[in-house]
């Protein structure tokens, strides 16, 4: 028989225990005992027995504190432990975040020298172009040459500008589009005047 | 004085009827019973008294005990009433009375009595009629005089008699936790002198 069952069948068969039974006499014998009356008995009412007196109830305090104590502890250490698992955690998390950050910052690097590069390459076009066009271009006087020669003087200064700008941020996409832009009007430009060298003149 | 109230406050006061009303009819009564007004002895014994046998019954193992135990209980409300103070409810205090002067007997007897006496009080069916539940019993009664008289008392007044742990604590004044480890020990104990004997 399992602990429950065998707690209700004596939880069954002790209320079973209550006995009730007539008693003819016996008010008569409490009248008479009222009647006889006596001396009072100061231990009547005292409590039967003390709970400082049962060696085992006060054992079972003490451990039952202990297990308080000890439940108390361990819920804090499990607390602590739980935030220590958590800042592991971060720390572990920002880890392995950094070599994917990382990548991408060789990524930015690598495509940042292509565009340099490209730039390089339309640089060394463009002083090549110039080496050919300028002696003619700073000879003539026509109408023509001298719009080419201010329009060469504007996309001079806005490169200047925008190499100055590049020199402080090198990694600004906007003016690095600029620049390329205008070292590829400048490109066509010269290259036009290559073409065009003698009608310029 | 108004005798029929004072008597039912102690067992049937409901909350709206507040507690010192209750303390105040306890007083008084209380103070009829030091007089020794017959009346008030008389009411107590009816509202009180079949549960007061049967627990005197229980803690002592026989009829006549236990009416002598109340007898003797009721002689001592008389002649204790004029300490009563109302910090318990009179009823509580009359429990307490009963379990003091069931313990005394118990001290003066040293003795508790055989199974074969409380087989004689519950009738002792013929060998073979017993049913299952009546062994039980008899077991149970048993194994009750071999707990410690605080586990006995408190799981006679919780189980047997129906009593709450504040009751129960109240009347013997001890705290209520207590109460409820007593009766945890002492289901413990016939738990294990049940599976001892089968």
């Amino acid at each position: 028989m399992d602990e429950r069952a065998l707690n209700d069948r004596m939880e069954r068969a002790a209320r079973s225990l209550r006995e009730e039974w007539e008693s003819p006499d016996l008010l008569a014998r409490i009248h008479a005992s009222v009647a006889a009356g006596g001396t009072a008995d100061e231990t009547a009412t005292l409590p039967p027995f003390r709970e400082e007196d049962d060696a085992e109830f006060r054992g079972a305090r003490v451990l039952e504190f202990r297990r308080r104590v000890f439940r108390v502890l361990s819920a804090a250490a499990a607390v602590a432990f739980l935030v220590g698992l958590g800042a592991l955690a971060a720390v572990l998390m920002g880890r392995t975040k950094q070599p994917a950050t990382y990548d991408r910052w060789v990524l930015q690097e690598a495509a940042l020298q292509e565009v340099e590069k490209s730039e390089k390459a339309y640089v060394e076009s463009i002083e090549r172009l110039e080496t050919l066009v300028e002696p003619g271009l700073r000879a003539a006087h026509s109408p023509v040459a001298m719009n080419y020669r201010e329009k060469l003087l504007l996309l001079d200064q806005a490169i200047a500008e925008c190499e100055a700008e590049i020199r402080s941020n090198r990694r600004n996409t906007y003016v690095r589009k600029q620049l390329l832009s205008m070292y590829s009007e400048k490109q066509r430009t010269l290259q036009q005047l290559v073409q065009e060298n003698l009608d310029v003149q | 004085m108004q005798l029929d109230t004072a008597v039912e406050a102690p067992g049937t006061s409901t909350e709206a009827e507040g507690v010192s009303a209750g303390k105040a009819e306890d007083l008084a009564l209380a103070q009829a019973c030091a007089k020794g007004d017959s009346a008030v002895f008389e009411t107590l014994y009816r509202e009180h008294g079949t549960r007061m046998k049967s627990i005197a019954f229980n803690h002592l193992g026989s009829r006549a005990d236990a009416e002598d135990a109340v007898q003797e209980t009721f002689a001592k409300v008389h002649r204790s009433a004029s300490t009563y103070n109302g910090t318990s409810s009179f009823s509580t205090w009359l429990h307490r009375i009963l379990i003091n002067t069931c313990y005394d007997m118990l001290r003066r007897r040293q003795v508790r009595p055989q199974e074969s006496d409380l087989e004689a009080v519950l009738g002792a069916p013929e060998e073979g009629t017993r049913t299952s539940d009546d062994v039980l019993k008899i077991s149970l009664r048993a194994m009750l005089d071999k707990l410690a008289p605080p586990r006995r008392s408190v799981f006679l007044l919780y189980e047997v008699e129906g009593m709450s742990h504040r009751e129960i604590a109240a009347a013997l004044g001890i705290q209520e936790n207590y109460s409820k480890w007593l009766l945890f020990m002492a289901k413990q104990d016939l738990r294990k002198l049940w599976t001892n004997a089968h």
